[in-house]
């Protein structure tokens, strides 16, 4: 009876974990369903295509915004000049992103440890 | 994406579950708001209702990333079974889509689905590396070293979306990254499929009005 329990207790976690994941399961299903209706160069295609486009970037400054774990330790003035440094110097000069990338990066280290 | 894991392999070490664990949720779900909700609520004991309804509610954004991505590959004209492409589904994150976007105009379309295999394969390999690394090392870094490589992949991702030729996505992009953050703190993670529905069809519909020809619809 103690083993058996003890069984339990180990499998919670990963019980807990296909619990999760099948919140997930659920929209890549449908995903993968509705693909197979929906012509590659139609307008509906590109509207979805537009919405995931704006739907990552919304998430991308969110994490900028109101990050979580180690980024909240920083202040938002050291993570959002960075980061608009970041973009407006990769469209300054956009044949090359590393270049954008590398000025955001730079400016977020100078941030947190110089200023 | 590599070094956004190793900040999640920081964040699960710091929550207290184990290395195995901690792998799986990487694996299983790979979903950087699905991981953080798992750990986030599992660490404090959540029932699993509460579990499966905040995963499903956070994550809508996965049924539009799965229908543009497979329809950008063109999947269907591969002929592979529900099962393959399920498969193949799960490992559409923001950081692959991304990339297929970027890559579209660059290689034949029939061989995008191989460039898909060979870049899931290679950050299954090295996010699951960095969420190792990260795992092991959260006892000894401080916090703003590990903010660095946590900073990077926002920043990357917003300047591979910024490179899309085509105008309407580059508004999306504009009016999703101003909307999102703004609408956060009244609606939380719904704000990401408000701010999609407003940036994506504003986008489209503002690029429509003025120049309908190169749309192409």
């Amino acid at each position: 009876m103690y083993e058996d329990s003890l069984i339990i207790t180990e499998l919670m976690p990963w019980l807990m974990l296909l619990v999760a994941s099948s919140g997930i399961f659920v929209w890549r299903f449908l995903g993968v369903v509705l693909s197979s209706k929906v012509e590659k160069d139609s307008f509906f295609a590109k509207w979805i295509n537009a919405i995931a486009f704006a739907m990552t970037t919304a998430l991308m400054t969110r994490i900028i915004i109101f990050p979580t774990g180690a980024l909240a330790e920083t202040q938002l003035i050291e993570r959002i000049i960075p980061f608009l440094i970041g973009v407006i110097i990769f469209l300054l000069f956009s044949k090359k992103p590393i270049v954008g990338l590398a000025a955001g990066i730079v400016s977020f280290s100078f941030a947190i440890y110089i200023v | 994406m590599s070094a956004a894991m190793f900040g999640f392999g920081v964040f699960a070490g710091e929550a207290g579950l184990d290395l195995y664990l901690c792998l799986g949720s990487l694996l299983i779900l790979w979903s950087m708001p699905g991981m953080v909700i798992f750990v986030s609520l599992f660490s404090v004991g959540t029932p699993m209702f509460l579990l499966f309804t905040t995963v499903l509610l956070a994550n809508m954004r996965q049924f539009f990333l799965v229908l543009s991505g497979l329809t950008l590959m063109n999947i269907n004209q591969h002929k592979f079974s529900l099962i393959k492409k399920l498969f193949w589904a799960h490992l559409i994150s923001p950081t692959g889509w991304a990339e297929l976007t970027k890559v579209k105009s660059e290689i034949d379309e029939k061989d995008l689905f191989k460039f898909f295999q060979g870049l899931s394969l290679a950050l299954v390999i090295f996010t699951s590396s960095a969420t190792v690394v990260g795992y092991k090392l959260y006892d000894f870094l401080p916090s703003d070293v590990v903010s660095i490589p946590v900073f990077i992949m926002p920043l990357y991702l917003t300047i591979l979306m910024l490179r899309a030729v085509e105008i309407h996505y580059r508004l999306a992009v504009f009016t999703g990254g101003i909307i999102g953050p703004i609408l956060y703190p009244y609606i939380g993670d719904w704000s990401l499929i408000i701010a999609g529905l407003i940036g994506g069809s504003t986008g489209l519909m503002i690029s429509y009005y003025f120049n309908k020809d190169k749309i192409n619809v």
